[in-house]
């Protein structure tokens, strides 16, 4: 299921028309003789549609600021502490990609749920999306849980702990099928209202950033608001 | 019970009772002792650890203090206190300064109670908890923090500052954890554990301290549990045990080995005197009881010395009489005998002498057919003198003629002998004399009982029987018990012969009856 999302949120931002703008201007250069990372599966996937060709390794926190100090060309995140640090510096370029992933939170249930913005780092929005919700007030889920290595899962779930939607929120790393409260991050054009018996409730939007070093490739937007790296295959 | 086994007894009383009893008192001794000792060194570290939670409640007490001196200098937080903008800041400000005071639990509220920051649980944002800093106000007190894994035990404390016109509140803590509980136990032996209102404490309580706890909105109490598994003093208890134990039985060890050696000592003096004293009898008064001991024992074989000395002296006056006795019966029975033999010797010489007065040409023919009857006496008497010689008769066996020797038989005048004697009666193989000295014993009662007249009817049949029956005065049952009681007298010796023989005697009497004597002897 993650491998599908992942795929998907890749297709959400592919720039669809010719460029029209020069957002960062900067030579045109072979994809695979840039260094692109990215911190998570979604941005890895994005990435890789911003440069077609392009060889993206996923890095942790602290990898990316890694790569930030030691010559990396491009570089897609949604963590603030990484966009900060690479806005501080004046050889990098921190640009906002379109809003293109949502999570939800899947349960038997569909309480009403709000305030939930805050707790997400980065660049977070309310869902744009509906779904169906109880009338009635239900008892909180036991545990809710989240994909371990997806920190704003985990801050939305820990968000349902603090509203008492959940009591407890745990990671879990392998098998999301028996599940029946967690955490659902998935396209923006991919949200649903129901997953077999279980129900979503929509919560934030999120977008990504990327990060390039100046001079080192140029980044257009085309007349959809995509954007793309100039690379050539 | 043996003379051993008192021994035992007393040695084991003796030694044992008093050892058992020293144990009871040194153990009951000790035991009141080291719990003294423990109950101090309890209430040492009981208060110990009181300061230890009160150190902890005061630096809680000072991070929050220095976090409430710093708060108003924080420009950042004035600004995310008043833009929404900048609420992530003010979301993260209480992790962020939770982490750096040391602190693990560190809610900032507004003046409405409501959490304004979360270090603990960055998420719990906007949650309304104006209870907790009101029950804080009187001191620390241990509270159930909220974080996203469920609620963290924490030692909390609260403080306030005031930024402009708001009031902002911190309540803070550190978490009551096994790392916390283990660092309260000052001493190994102890441990240090906390129970919560409901929990079920520990068995082995020694002290508890009482601490309150915000549960449900209000305040509670929870104790800080100081408990020792006794472990180290039930290992000193039996370990005293143990050797107690080793004692008494080295002492009923040491008592059985006294016991046997001090039997053995007392016993086997009196072992031999027994066996000495074993040996005694009539025939055997050699026994030796000359000792040196001055004890007791001495003193015994002493006494049994001297008893035997009597006993030999009195066995000496006791075997003379005897032998006096013994002389005289068979004086007595050599009497009988002899006249029991000289008694035919008279009859034919009386005879004779009738003969010579009245027919002297008859006395030749008369003496041939008496001549038997005088050899037959002196034949008897002379066999007599032998047997007597001897002192012991002997017994000479050869088979015999019953018959022959009751045709001998002689009686008086006035008393008719009527002899019914069956050619068919068996010879009976005994002594001629032991047999003659029967037939002539019961022959010579049986005169004596018919006076100067009766008859006297010998029997013989071919089963072996002798029967010899007189017209007499017949005797009664006592006459004839004493008849067969005194030594030397004719049924007497008769009986005895009867026996040696192994033939069986019979006698039918009965006053004015006569009396009829049978004996039946084994052919």
């Amino acid at each position: 299921m993650l491998l599908v999302c992942v795929l998907a949120c890749g297709h959400a931002v592919t720039p669809a028309a010719s460029p029209v703008s020069v957002i960062l201007a900067g030579p045109t250069v072979l994809a695979d003789s840039l260094h692109v990372a990215a911190t998570d599966p979604f941005g890895a996937a994005l990435a890789q549609r911003l440069a077609p060709g392009a060889t993206v390794r996923i890095v942790s926190d602290r990898g990316a600021l890694d790569l930030i100090d030691s010559g990396g060309d491009a570089l897609v995140t949604d963590w603030p502490a990484v966009i900060r640090y690479a806005a501080s510096r004046a050889e990098f370029a921190v640009i906002a990609l379109p809003w293109h992933r949502q999570y939800a939170f899947i349960s038997r249930h569909a309480p009403p749920i709000s305030n939930v913005v805050d707790a997400v780092h980065g660049d977070a929005r309310p869902a744009t999306s509906r779904c169906p919700l109880d009338s009635v007030p239900q008892p909180p889920a036991t545990v809710v849980f989240y994909f371990a290595n997806d920190s704003i899962a985990r801050s939305l779930a820990e968000r349902l702990v603090g509203l008492g939607v959940a009591q407890r929120a745990v990671a879990n790393r392998y098998d999301r099928v028996a599940m029946e409260s967690y955490i659902q991050a998935w396209p923006i054009d991919s949200s649903r209202c129901d997953i077999g018996s279980l129900h979503a409730v929509p919560l934030v939007e999120t977008r990504p950033h990327l990060i390039v070093r100046r001079g080192s490739v140029g980044v257009v937007a085309d007349t959809a608001g995509g954007v793309k790296l100039e690379t050539t295959p | 019970m043996s003379f051993r086994a008192r021994l035992f007894v007393a040695f084991g009383l003796i030694a044992l009772v008093p050892l058992i009893g020293l144990a009871i008192g040194v153990r009951r001794e000790m035991d009141l002792r080291l719990t003294a000792q423990y109950r101090s060194r309890v209430a040492a570290l009981t208060a110990v650890t009181r300061t230890d939670l009160a150190q902890t409640s005061a630096a809680v007490g000072d991070r929050l203090a220095s976090l409430r001196d710093a708060l108003p200098d924080d420009a950042h937080l004035r600004t995310a206190l008043r833009e929404a903008s900048e609420r992530a800041y003010l979301l993260d400000y209480a992790g962020q300064a939770m982490r750096m005071t040391g602190l693990d639990m560190l809610q900032v509220q507004d003046e409405h109670g409501r959490i304004l920051s979360s270090g603990q649980f960055r998420n719990e944002y906007d949650r309304l908890d104006p209870a907790l800093p009101r029950l804080l106000a009187g001191g620390a007190a241990l509270v159930n923090a909220r974080t996203p894994d469920g609620p963290r035990l924490v030692l909390a404390r609260m403080d306030s500052a005031r930024i402009g016109d708001r009031r902002i509140t911190l309540v803070g803590g550190i978490a009551v954890d096994s790392a916390f509980l283990g660092r309260l136990r000052t001493d190994s032996t102890l441990t240090v554990s906390l129970a919560l209102p409901g929990d079920s404490a520990p068995d082995d309580i020694v002290a508890d301290i009482p601490f309150p706890f915000v549960s449900n909105d209000s305040l509670a109490t929870a104790r800080f549990v100081i408990s020792h598994p006794s472990t180290e003093l039930d290992a000193l208890r039996h370990s005293v045990d143990r050797w107690f134990a080793a004692a008494v039985a080295l002492a009923a060890i040491a008592a059985t080995l006294g016991a046997v050696a001090l039997a053995a000592r007392i016993g086997q003096p009196l072992a031999a005197l027994a066996a000495e004293t074993e040996r005694l009898d009539l025939d055997r008064l050699d026994a030796n009881f000359t000792t040196d001991r001055d004890d007791e024992i001495g003193t015994l074989s002493r006494v049994l010395g001297a008893l035997v000395r009597r006993l030999r002296s009195s066995t000496v006056r006791l075997r003379e009489a005897e032998r006096r006795a013994t002389v005289g019966d068979l004086s007595r029975q050599v009497t009988h005998d002899i006249k029991n033999g000289l008694a035919p010797l008279r009859h034919v010489l009386r005879h004779f002498d009738q003969v010579a007065r009245e027919d002297p040409g008859a006395l030749a023919p008369v003496f041939a057919e008496r001549r038997a009857t005088l050899d037959a006496s002196v034949v008897y008497l002379d066999a007599l003198a032998r047997n007597y010689a001897l002192l012991t008769p002997r017994a000479e066996p050869q088979r015999i003629d019953v018959n022959a020797i009751a045709r001998s038989v002689v009686v008086p005048d006035g008393i008719i002998l009527e002899l019914a004697l069956d050619p068919a009666m068996p010879q009976i193989t005994a002594d001629p004399v032991g047999m003659r000295r029967i037939i002539e014993n019961i022959a010579s009662n049986a005169v004596n009982a018919m006076g100067n007249g009766g008859t006297l009817t010998i029997t013989t049949t071919p089963g072996g029987q002798l029967t010899i029956e007189d017209t007499g005065r017949g005797m009664t049952q006592e006459q004839l018990a004493r008849a067969f009681e005194g030594p030397g007298l004719g049924l007497s010796i008769v009986r005895r012969l009867v026996t040696d023989l192994a033939a069986t005697l019979t006698v039918d009497t009965a006053p004015g009856r006569g009396t009829r004597v049978a004996v039946t002897f084994h052919t």
